[in-house]
């Protein structure tokens, strides 16, 4: 027997580059949330919480929370790359679904050195030997969809011209100018096909999530699915050295998917709106293919006639922290769900679906219902 | 899988560098009978306990490139390179550093082993394999 589990309160720190440390931008988040749960003034007390974040280090969680008076409860930081305040989401989710705790809070926070992301995860040697180039594995990706599906290099920036002209209207997005065609192009080239303005930027934020029992009324969190790769694609967020030529491997955004419509009981053709990994403008379309949001193929038809997707502006717009990005969409979800959005409201958002994939590899997707 | 192994020094694992050349050693599983590289003492694809060695082809085709223009984290070796995936007629697809002598790359291309040899930035050198393109179709 499980509960169903509602969003009680969602608190962000805007996503950029701050002279804050790590512990205050993620009690800004925190604090957020208890407030947007709890009303001003009062606190009730949280059961458990868990933290989402890949650079944060030993015992973030613990940090944010030490300087906020509210240990005491179980802690438990979550890694999972740049699905890890989603993975943070779903065991919280679990925990209050299972009956083991009444109300939880779930926060995802990061600071992250500009530039290029370097990882633990690739021993010193592949980084020597030039083999640990992430934007050279995302435009590999990038070249064998747009072989697989007819995408071009203009279809690529008419993503990003989509992004950063909804980013315009989020106050918590570290780039908030409309860009064009043109100076998406124009900008420096990368790796081939990607330029720079295409690629996703590490950055700081945090964001929060209190979550506990549906009481029938509030926000409903309808599915958070967890998915790790299946071996054999070398081209995969796992990032091997080698695969197996012509393998058909269902990519763990797929399986993520299936978990989750099948839990949540819905369709894609249902969602009103979709948040999904745009780490670089190729994983956007690749992303609409992989969720089942359109036949193989079809992922540059939907730019103009699927449903609103990263109307908080993307990762392209946000820029993303690592471990507060997957939670990041999950505030925006909330904040369309409740017809809070502003500017940026899609009109009558009723079920929403928020996407990560990453390094891991992991891939998550939650979905989230009025 | 095997646990992370540490700097292993002048030559990249998997890449066994001999007097007639250089090859790539891969694994067979016993088990799905598929390859895999580098070698490990698990098949990563089935997860089947035993494998053997397999010196993998010196020779196979482009299934993906692009270049790299900026430096990575770590990385002390020249900019601009190339960098792709390689199909092997044993089914393996191995990622690789790319060397281009044709005037253009293509999918599908000709290419065939070779060693790089790149600064690791601590005054010593890495030997890393290559794959380059065939002079003639």
């Amino acid at each position: 027997v499980t509960t169903a589990v509602q969003i009680a309160g969602v608190g962000i720190h805007p996503f950029g580059r701050f002279d804050a440390g790590l512990v205050d931008i993620g009690g800004h988040a925190v604090v957020d949330a208890l407030r947007d749960a709890d009303g001003e003034g009062s606190r009730r007390p949280i059961d458990a919480a868990y933290c989402g974040t890949a650079y944060g280090g030993v015992a973030t969680g613990h940090r944010v929370l030490a300087a906020l008076g509210l240990t005491g409860c179980p802690i438990v930081d979550v890694e999972a790359g740049c699905a890890s305040g989603a993975a943070a989401l779903m065991l919280g989710t679990s925990a209050v679904a299972s009956g083991q705790h009444d109300r939880v809070l779930v926060f995802g926070v990061e600071k992250m050195p500009k530039g290029m992301i370097r990882s633990s995860f690739f021993e010193p040697w592949r980084e020597q030997a030039g083999l640990a180039a992430t934007p050279a594995f995302f435009a590999l990706r990038a070249q064998r969809f747009m072989r697989d599906s007819g995408v071009t290099k203009h279809d690529l920036a008419r993503v990003v011209v989509k992004n950063r002209r909804y980013g315009v209207d989020n106050p918590d997005a570290m780039f908030r100018k409309a860009v064009s065609i043109d100076e998406v192009l124009g900008s420096r080239l990368v790796c081939e096909p990607l330029h720079l303005w295409m690629l996703c930027s590490p950055n700081e934020g945090a964001a929060a999530v209190v979550l506990e029992r549906s009481t029938g009324s509030g926000i409903t969190v309808r599915a958070t699915a967890l998915r790790s790769h299946l071996p054999g694609d070398v081209l995969d967020e796992s990032s091997p050295l080698s695969g197996i030529v012509d393998a058909a491997i269902e990519p763990p955004t797929t399986l993520a998917a299936r978990a989750a419509y099948e839990t949540a009981g819905v369709d894609p053709a249902e969602l009103d709106l979709v948040e999904c990994q745009d780490t670089d403008a190729a994983r956007e379309l690749l992303t609409y293919e992989e969720l089942g949001l359109c036949a193989r193929g079809d992922a540059v038809r939907l730019i103009d006639e699927g449903p609103p997707v990263n109307v908080s502006g993307g990762l392209l717009s946000k820029g993303e922290p690592l471990g507060a990005s997957a939670l990041g969409q999950v505030v925006e979800l909330v904040h369309q769900l409740r017809g809070q959005a502003g500017p940026r409201q899609v009109e009558g958002a009723r079920l929403g679906l928020a996407h990560t994939i990453g390094r891991g590899a992991n891939a998550s997707v939650v979905v989230l219902a009025r | 899988m095997a646990p992370p192994t540490r700097d292993t020094g002048a030559i990249a694992p998997g890449l066994r560098v001999e007097a007639d050349g250089a090859d790539l050693i891969g694994g067979r599983c016993r088990s799905c009978r598929r390859h895999h590289f580098p070698r490990t003492s698990t098949c990563p694809w089935c997860g089947a306990d035993a494998t053997d060695e397999a010196v993998l082809s010196r020779n196979g085709t482009i299934t993906g490139w692009t270049e790299v223009t900026v430096a990575p984290p770590g990385y002390h070796g020249p900019v601009p390179y190339l960098i792709g995936t390689v199909a092997l007629p044993e089914g393996v697809e191995v990622v690789s550093r790319l060397i281009e002598r044709t005037g253009d790359l293509d999918h599908g291309q000709a290419v065939h082993l070779t060693t790089t040899r790149l600064e690791r930035g601590d005054g010593n050198e890495l030997v890393v394999w290559s794959f380059e393109t065939d002079e003639s179709p």
